[in-house]
């Protein structure tokens, strides 16, 4: 491989002294001018029919500035969604969940806001309501069952049903076949910046919002075209986000926040509390996944059927596209060719569902990888030798028609299992059992399926009068540490030392497209648009610099900001001294740009569609000690090694390992949202349990660069692999120590115990 | 009702009416205009909005104002002297313990406040001392490396 | 909420006449943080319009040994004054243990242990501690003191004697008995920053042979309405040899006395139980072996 002067260098974040002074300006704390307080009534029922709204006290209050309902909307009502549309701006009908956007007002302060919202008499005519997934997918089989969305034949927001090779055949042919089923509860993504938008409407046509929204292009168009507005009327503003997980996609904020300053002309900030994202966010669906293998003495897999439920809440949002993955993804961890694929996303009358990071991958490859530990025992094989009989490999075409290019699956595999020396186990010690988990699992680079099959980047460079680089991207930094990739891999193109490059804050009005921080599209997808840019920026420079010392624009060497004839050391110029002769013969600084489009989509041999352009592959191992008597997880240990290509940051890399694993505890053993008649009864940090800092394991990090042909310096995706594997990892590390088949998450310590007493499933 | 207050921020004296219901973590960023503390959960169970109350690391969301009054708060703008950045913010820095930011200043100040009492903490005091500061992003591993760091060199 | 009014008294005087005057229209405010969160939430009862601080009432925030060996903590002590306390480390080591479980150094630094007690929730880590070590409450009023064992403080989830124009002012620990071993450990989810799904506090004094049961002090908090004393528990241990067996008698026993919320969404009735049996069970054997038992 390449060597490289700035990647893999251990470069600091670009915007970290910012952050750790305390002066870096989230979107939360923006603050605009005549900014005024908005705020949104929501509804106290999981499903009824709005009979009136009164608005007439709330409109007279002193101090209020506008007062919206679905009736007064100062634009057209339009049904929008992001993957189906069914979901309006405010509620016009009908509610579908405690939560649900009723009305808002803006008004000068907070308890005026509050005050108003509290004069709002609204009169609903309460309706029965599915407030579990399991009803609703039973009564979705029943004609004339009451319907949450009327105009949907059945309360099922999206069917998936994928048969590839004979499965049929493929089962009768195994030696043993193995079933079971597995559930996952409703997490969230607790992000630490709340969901928040500063949207200022002026009269002269200009709509400028200010979000924390994981992808700012996006959030443009949805606004422009969901409010009616001319795309340029529209402008995204952001410095970077505190945080997103899946979980900022939805853009109604944006949408309120606008209508309620189309109506006063001022700016208007929603903020959403801690309660109000857990009520109103978007978070993980809960999930029933069934599987079916068929495997051969050898072990290897010749069949397999997997049926995927997953919650989809009252509207569809990117939950839809978590059941795309929840039912397909971790198929293509191993070559077995013969799959059937079939998922079910039934609406209920709960808040809507979201993505969070993995988006479906983390539930399949905990109902797989679980699979895979109970199928290598009982076959009498280590389960480490089950998955290399099994890996998938470069050059593979996988069942769901991925074509891996590049593939450390198995080296990841061998690491982890020596690392962790898994063949081995601690002795019991009193009442603690100890055990070790090891999960496979494969992620996508970008996604075309996030947004229309277009799954590309743009990027645009400029090279002021003084030599420094700035890039305009619409790639957000959610806090994985991409502006300051994409500056290093702009660095290392141009041959500027990476101090000289700077990303500026995302401002639609100069950015180019970007489909934004979702399926780990960033580095590869964004990085490969930097880099194009960055080369054509070059291009610019050796032009203007063959003039300077005379030679061809190919003779021209760039390196950390020098630039000379190749070869030659009689004249030395800097990049400043080039960019500023540019700048002077052009009057304009140095502008470049590229793009670069994900080569994902329909393969006609096939019949299949590649969703990405790379594909990341891990292995992880957990070692937990459990308290049999209480039924309580510790995670002591974990081991994880990840194909990625190419290491761009080395600090970054392990950072979303780091972040990964903790996440991935709290969904294996503490996190769960818990839910009473609809409502939201663990809407707080205290009874939803994120682990803190004593909560942690050491965690042994290993990467194994595969160098992919088409991800930027070989680089592919890391941020949401990161995560997928841990809870199927610290799952199995628990079912090894104490002999329960661990089949639901989180593993409450309760649900352990009596499941160890019991001699059942946990 | 408004309540008169004197409250020492950064080495600042500010005289401030106040309501009763108000907290610190409110004055400093609507009065004073404080950006750097953060606010989420507004219940003591996430640290965002630490800061140091003559000394002690307190979550500013649950201090009233009132009660403040007559005490010294240092804030994350408060940490580097003379445009110097802190140690803590430095290793933080160096040692990418920084991913989103969000819970940086609190966290940043709950290391500090943990070296001023104990400068050679273990591994295990460090990890109790910030317990109480929620990151989502970095598995806190190397913000504990970031403040080992620091008590191996030595901070000012 | 909105239009709290605020007194800060400078004297204890001053806090009882305001207090007095006031009456259920006052709440006090120590640390506040059990106030504030509840405040803001619009959960103050109806009629409550001043908040009267502690903060400069002088006097309140000592821990101290009075001349009869009892300890004493005033109403302003914090939970970390508690951590840090070597005269509680020496006195009621359970006690600190209690006060280093809760929330984090930033609560600790702020949240008082006698206006946790005065809140008076079922799950307070202080709680079965204090009962164990059979803690009495100073309680003054313009009128009158009284002095309140804290076993007939709570008379219901977050609810206690207290009356209008009242404040504990502080709380009084008398000696443990020689040849003593304490603990109390919290049982919750994460290694910091939950409420106890079960607290258990012991207190074992031995005989002179350090093989009997002198004395047994078991506390229970998160399992039943209000904190309490394992009477029952105690009473087959008390007097009796040490024994292993005896141990996990009492543990049985304390795990069908207590009584816990068979309505919680937190976490089933029926695990809380078992936890207390399989903790009690641990902290006698960890208070035997602090205490010196020959088993």
């Amino acid at each position: 491989m390449a060597i490289c002067e700035v990647l893999g260098r251990p470069v600091p974040r670009k915007e970290g002294v910012a952050k750790a002074a305390g002066e870096f300006v989230f979107p939360t704390d923006v603050v605009i001018p005549g900014m005024v307080v908005g705020k949104i009534l929501r509804s106290p029922y999981s499903h009824a029919l709005i009979k009136s709204i009164d608005t007439s006290a709330a409109e007279k209050m002193e101090g209020v500035l506008a007062v919206v309902t679905a009736k007064n909307l100062p634009v057209p009502i339009v049904v929008y969604g992001q993957d189906q549309a069914d979901e309006t701006i405010l509620c016009v009908d009908k509610v579908r969940y405690i939560g649900d956007e009723v009305a808002a007002v803006a008004a000068v302060d907070e308890e005026t806001a509050q005050a108003a919202l509290d004069a709002i008499r609204v009169e609903y005519e309460v309706l029965p309501a599915y407030t579990d997934f399991e009803t609703s997918i039973q009564q979705a089989s029943v004609e004339g069952a009451p319907l949450i969305h009327e105009g949907k034949a059945r309360n099922i927001a999206l069917e998936i049903h994928n048969v590839r090779g004979d499965p049929e055949r493929g089962f009768a042919e195994a030696d043993f076949i193995f079933e079971q089923e597995y559930t996952t509860s409703r997490v969230h993504q607790a992000y630490l910046e709340a969901n928040v938008a500063v949207a200022h409407y002026r009269r002269d046509g200009r709509l400028e919002i200010w979000a924390s929204t994981q992808w700012p292009a996006r959030l443009r168009e949805d606004v422009a075209r969901i409010l009616g507005l001319d795309i340029t009327r529209v402008r995204v503003l952001q410095t970077q986000v505190g945080g997103g997980f899946g979980g900022k996609f939805c853009p109604k904020l944006a949408l309120v926040a606008s209508v309620l300053s189309m109506k006063c002309g001022r700016p208007v900030r929603i903020v959403n509390s801690l309660k109000d994202d857990f009520e109103a966010g978007r978070p993980f669906g809960s999930s029933r996944v069934r599987v079916k293998t068929g495997v051969k003495k050898d072990g290897t897999i010749v069949a397999r059927e997997v049926k995927t439920i997953m919650d989809n809440g009252a509207y569809s949002s990117s939950g839809l596209s978590c059941l795309v993955v929840a039912c397909t993804r971790a198929n293509n961890v191993y070559r077995c060719k013969n799959v059937r694929e079939d998922g079910y996303s039934p609406y209920t009358n709960l808040v809507p569902t979201g993505a969070y990071r993995g988006y479906g991958n983390q539930v399949l490859a905990f109902a797989l990888e679980r699979e895979t530990e109970r199928i290598a025992r009982s076959l009498g094989m280590d389960p480490a030798e089950f998955r290399l009989i099994n890996a998938t490999q470069a050059g593979d075409v996988t069942v769901d028609g991925y074509v891996i290019r590049s593939c450390g699956l198995a080296e990841t595999i061998r690491w982890v299992a020596e690392a962790s020396d898994f063949k081995t186990r601690r002795p019991p010690e009193g009442s603690i059992r100890y055990g070790k988990g090891m999960a496979s699992a494969i992620h996508v680079s970008g996604n075309i399926i996030s947004y229309k099959h277009w799954d590309a980047s743009g990027a645009i460079i400029r090279i002021d009068q003084d030599g420094k680089v700035e890039l305009f991207t619409a790639e957000p930094d959610i806090g994985q540490g991409s502006h300051t990739i994409l500056a290093q891999i702009a660095a290392e193109e141009l041959g500027v030392p990476y101090e000289d490059v700077y990303v500026r804050p995302i401002d639609t009005d100069v950015a180019p497209f970007g489909v934004g921080a979702v399926g780990s599209h960033v580095s590869t997808v964004g990085g490969n648009a930097v880099r194009v840019a960055a080369r054509n920026a070059r291009r610019e420079l050796e032009a203007t610099a063959a003039r300077m010392l005379g030679c061809t624009p190919d003779e021209v060497e760039i390196r950390g900001g020098r630039v000379r004839r190749r070869g030659s050391s009689e004249r030395e110029l800097t990049v400043r001294d080039v960019a500023f002769r540019y700048y002077v013969d052009n009057c304009i600084p140095l502008y470049a740009r590229g793009s670069w489009r994900s080569v994902g989509g329909l393969n006609p041999e096939t019949g299949l569609t590649n969703p990405s352009s790379a594909y990341s592959f891990a292995t992880h191992v957990a070692e937990v000690a459990v308290d049999v008597e209480t039924g309580k997880v510790r995670v002591l240990n974990y081991w994880a090694c990840h194909d990625v290509g190419r290491v761009l940051n080395l600090a970054a890399a392990q950072g979303q390992i780091e972040g990964g694993v903790a996440q991935g505890i709290g969904f294996a053993l503490t996190e769960e949202m818990q839910f009473e008649g609809g409502r939201v009864t663990n809407a707080d940090f205290l009874d939803y349990k994120c682990p803190v800092a004593a909560d942690m394991p050491a965690i042994h990090i290993h990467f194994v660069e595969t160098n992919d042909p088409l991800g930027p310096f070989g680089a592919k995706g890391l941020g949401e692999l990161a995560f997928v594997p841990v809870p199927a990892a610290i799952a199995n590390a628990v079912a090894d120590a104490t002999g329960v088949e661990v089949t639901s998450l989180p593993i409450t310590p309760w649900r352990l115990l009596e499941a160890m007493r019991s001699g059942t499933r946990g | 009702m408004k309540v008169p207050i004197e409250l020492t921020v950064n080495g600042r004296v500010y005289r401030l009416d106040v309501k009763t219901e108000t907290t610190l973590l409110e004055v400093l960023r609507e009065n004073l205009g404080l950006l750097g503390t953060k606010k989420r959960c507004e219940s003591g169970d996430c640290g965002a909005c630490t800061v140091l109350l003559d000394g002690k690391a307190v979550n500013s969301c649950l201090l009233l104002a009132v009660e403040a009054a007559g005490r010294s708060v240092t804030t994350i703008e408060g940490l580097a002297a003379e445009g110097e950045l802190h140690p803590l913010q430095r290793a933080f820095v160096e040692k990418g313990a920084i991913q989103c930011g969000y819970c940086t200043p609190g966290m940043i100040l709950a290391a500090k406040a943990l070296l001023d009492e104990n400068p050679h903490p273990t591994e295990a005091e460090i990890r109790e001392a910030i317990a109480g500061n929620l990151c989502r992003c970095t598995g806190y591993a190397k913000i504990v490396e970031a403040i080992m760091e620091v008590s191996r060199r030595g901070h000012l | 909420m909105s239009g709290l009014a605020y007194a800060r008294p400078g004297s204890l005087e001053e806090l009882l006449e305001i207090l007095s005057h006031l009456g259920p229209r006052a709440r006090i405010i120590a640390g506040g943080t059990d106030l504030v969160p509840a405040m803001r939430r619009g959960k103050f009862p109806a009629g409550v319009d001043t908040l009267v601080s502690l903060s400069s009432v002088p006097g309140l925030d000592r821990i101290w040994e009075d001349g009869q060996g009892w300890l004493r903590l005033g109403a302003r002590v914090t939970h970390a004054d508690v951590v840090r306390s070597e005269l509680v480390a020496a006195r009621a080591r359970l006690l600190q243990e209690a006060c280093r479980a809760v929330g984090s150094v930033q609560i600790r630094n702020v949240a008082t242990v006698v206006g946790n007690i005065c809140n008076s929730g079922p799950s307070a880590d202080t709680s079965a501690p204090l009962l164990a070590l059979e803690a009495t409450l100073r309680v003054l009023s313009r009128q009158r003191e009284r002095m309140i064992p804290l076993g007939q403080f709570y008379t219901g989830p977050s609810q206690n004697v207290l009356e209008p124009g009242e404040v504990v002012t502080e709380i009084l620990i008398p000696p443990l008995p020689p040849r003593s071993g304490s603990v109390y450990v919290k049982f919750s989810p994460r290694s910091h920053m939950d409420l106890a799904w079960v607290g258990v506090a012991v207190i074992v004094a031995l005989d002179e042979s350090l093989s009997v049961f002198e004395d047994v002090r078991l506390g229970l908090s998160a399992v039943a309405p209000v904190p309490m004393r394992a009477s029952r528990a105690e009473a087959v241990l008390k007097g009796q040899p040490v024994s292993l067996d005896r141990v996990e008698e009492a543990a049985r026993l304390a795990s069908e006395e207590c009584n816990p919320n068979p309505r919680s969404r937190r976490v089933p009735a029926w695990y809380r139980r078992e936890m207390v049996r399989v903790l009690t069970g641990r902290c006698m054997r960890t208070a035997l072996e602090r205490a010196g038992a020959k088993i």
